[in-house]
């Protein structure tokens, strides 16, 4: 038996002895049985026009997803089944997630046992480690990833001890659309916290993958272990937290070694609130880890290869019930001039300034967002406004605007998008959307949606849309994705029980 | 899981799956009864110490809300939250917020709370467990109103100006429903 068979058995071991112990410390509680069905039902038609309105290349996408949970005392379990189904597949976007999907496909299966001192899971299950230095794997909504670990999980819990150990095969979301094939992947950890006196903390992660590599055919193997700490109101003033990872990457060509090491404080004083960070990330991202980072969750960020501070300061102005939030930071690489690539540094400056105004029925933000890397001389500029105003009982009229903008030396891409929307009844939303994207050396193209979005009652969701949307980067609680454009019409229909 | 590539099907055989797929979801669904009793956890606040809902139930009336700092709406609704806990908290009113913000933005949970100046308890689901267990399309807002009996009273999926209205009749509802703060029915 090689070690990381011995390391699998272990932790195996650990979940199924973690398990007796505290199911014999549960059997010793008093607690009412309760018994619950719940769930959800999602059916999505998109009918997807080519872009020059050709029909032998539109499609029909149509998916249906059921989900099914029934819990009944500290005992859980669940399914989701998933139907898909293409006209003509070969004409799917690249960047559809769904593309690769057969037709019917179990996506969930759990049991899932919780109680005072345990909780365990067989089946799948999303889960993170060390603040997503050593493990990130979640569920992304608003992004549409959606790929758990199939195997096991158990965490044991102690009075001033956690113990998590987690094992089982996973698919990275965008990958495989990108490579036009299946990635399997295999990751295996744990994670020990324990919790000192005075709301102090320490702990550490360790987590081993098998990446399925792209080229050649192969495994590359990842390792990966942090150590972290830290406490609550420090002195009554200050919230820590530090962690240190470092990653060894066996790789077709050879071995890699990196690290990962973050700082943060943050602390408040009369109306203002600061956060401070500190990262330096050198050769440190792998398929599954997401590190910390106190940027906007609606940009994206690299955790390879970046190092700096940066500074959050909050303030409020009571009288007219504003927020005003300013952010600078400024970060290098670790390149050099005899680096792959030659530079001296990437060096890149950021900052943004927010104004969130909430006064009686009228809610405001405004957000500018400007990164400038100076030695490539790349800037990205994303612009914000949102409007909200209540004009009675669950009724508003919206209005947005957000542009995002990209220029270099040689390229320039400016996105804009614009809505504005009519709450036409306590029940529904008629809203109008307005985008366009200007390219460098293309005509500005124009994209015109409707969207009705009805909620017959407070479990029931119908959304219609009718129209294009220029797609691109997207981004949501801190991860990315390039959404493919869309040109035709979309229906929505949720029923959560 | 599996991962290939989809096949082309007719549409005869599309449209009979797809009714046989919906048939079965309906006839799962009708037989449903509304769940009665919110499913219980055992969360960390933001310090670390743990809150577990089942201290609560059957003595307060307790509001359940998922958010995150990400989420718009959940900043519009989380003011109006706050004016409730401090107006009805002495009566037996408990509002819990549960953050699902992933473990990467957690250093900016404890200032973004402190900015909006709510103090109700907060606890951590980063890996949106507890989350699914009430809400599987995980949208945010996501809320669900407890009355002093532990069974679930409402549901309030997202929010739009004037929910706050709804919410603060419905709490008033069931504080007066049972006036003596503190009162168990399991004892």
């Amino acid at each position: 038996m090689n070690r990381l068979s011995a390391l699998r058995w272990m932790l195996t071991l650990m979940m199924v002895l973690s398990a007796s112990v505290a199911t014999a410390q549960d059997q010793e509680e008093s607690s009412t049985p309760s018994f619950r069905l719940f769930g959800q039902t999602t059916s999505y038609l998109e009918l997807n026009e080519s872009e020059d309105g050709d029909s032998d290349e539109d499609y029909t996408k149509f998916k249906q997803l059921v989900s099914f949970n029934v819990e009944w005392s500290k005992w859980t379990v669940g399914a989701q089944v998933d139907y898909l189904y293409y006209s003509d597949p070969e004409l799917a976007d690249r960047l559809d997630l769904d593309r690769l999907r057969d037709t019917f496909e179990l996506r969930r299966y759990y049991i899932d046992y919780a109680s005072d001192h345990f909780n365990g899971r067989l089946g799948t299950f999303f889960s993170s480690l060390g603040r997503g230095l050593t493990l990130f794997v979640q569920k992304n909504e608003a992004l549409g990833f959606d790929e758990p670990i199939h195997g096991g999980t158990a965490t044991l819990t102690f009075e001033h001890l956690d113990v998590t150990v987690l094992g089982g095969e996973v698919t990275e979301p965008v990958l495989q659309n990108q490579y036009d094939r299946e990635f399997k992947d295999t990751v295996w950890g744990g994670r020990v916290l324990a919790r000192l006196p005075h709301d102090f903390y320490v702990g550490g992660s360790f987590v081993h993958s098998e990446l399925d590599r792209f080229f050649p055919e192969g495994v590359d193997d990842v390792d990966v272990w942090s150590v972290e700490g830290g406490g609550a109101e420090i002195g009554g003033l200050f919230d820590v937290h530090a962690e240190w990872a470092e990653i060894e990457k066996v790789e077709a060509l050879g071995t890699k070694e990196g690290y990962g090491g973050y700082l943060s404080v943050s602390s408040y004083f009369g109306p203002f609130t600061i956060l401070g960070e500190y990262k330096d990330y050198w050769n440190f991202q792998y398929r599954y880890n997401s590190p910390p980072n106190a940027g906007r969750s609606i940009e994206s960020y690299n955790h390879n290869d970046v190092r700096g501070p940066r500074v959050l300061v909050s303030a409020d102005i009571p009288s007219i019930g504003a927020i005003i939030s300013g952010s600078y930071g400024w970060f290098d690489s670790h390149k050099k001039p005899t680096s792959l690539g030659g530079t001296d540094g990437d060096q890149q400056n950021e900052w943004y300034i927010t104004l969130e105004e909430m006064a009686g029925p009228v809610y405001f933000l405004s957000s500018y967002f400007n990164r400038h890397w100076s030695n490539r001389k790349i800037r990205q500029e994303h612009i914000i406004a949102d409007l909200h105003l209540g004009t009675g009982d669950r009724k508003e009229i919206l209005a947005g605007y957000d542009k995002r903008i990209e220029k270099s030396p040689y390229f320039s891409l400016a996105t804009h998008r614009s809505y504005a929307g009519y709450s036409l009844s306590p029940h529904g939303v008629l809203s109008v959307r307005y985008a366009w994207e200007e390219k460098s050396g293309f005509e500005t193209e124009d994209f015109w949606g409707a969207e009705l979005q009805y909620l017959p009652t407070s479990t029931m969701t119908v959304t219609l849309f009718a129209g294009g949307d220029p797609g691109g980067m997207v981004c949501a609680g801190g991860q990315c994705r390039v959404e493919p454009r869309f040109k035709g019409y979309k229906a929505t229909f949720n029923w959560r029980f | 899981m599996t991962a290939t590539h989809p096949r082309t099907i007719s549409s005869s055989r599309f449209l009979i799956r797809t009714t046989v797929l919906m048939t079965i979801a309906l006839l799962c669904l009708t037989s449903v009864a509304p769940a009665a009793s919110p499913p219980d956890f055992k969360l960390k606040n933001l310090d670390g110490d743990w809150f577990t809902l089942g201290d609560h139930l059957g003595k307060e009336v307790i509001y359940v809300t998922f958010w995150a700092t990400w989420c718009v709406p959940c900043r519009r609704e989380m003011p109006h939250l706050q004016e409730m806990a401090d107006d009805f908290g002495d009566q037996g009113f408990l509002v819990v917020g549960v953050n699902t913000d992933p473990p990467a933005t957690k250093s900016k949970i404890k200032p973004f709370l402190r900015r909006i100046k709510v103090n109700y308890p907060t606890v951590l689901d980063p890996n949106n467990n507890v989350l699914d267990k009430y809400n599987p399309t995980r949208e945010l807002p996501y809320a669900v109103l407890i009355d002093r009996e532990g069974n679930i009273h409402e549901v309030f999926p997202g929010y739009r100006a004037g929910d706050e209205i709804r919410l603060r009749k419905a709490v008033e509802s069931l504080l007066a429903q049972d006036s003596e703060p503190g009162e168990t029915t399991d004892e």
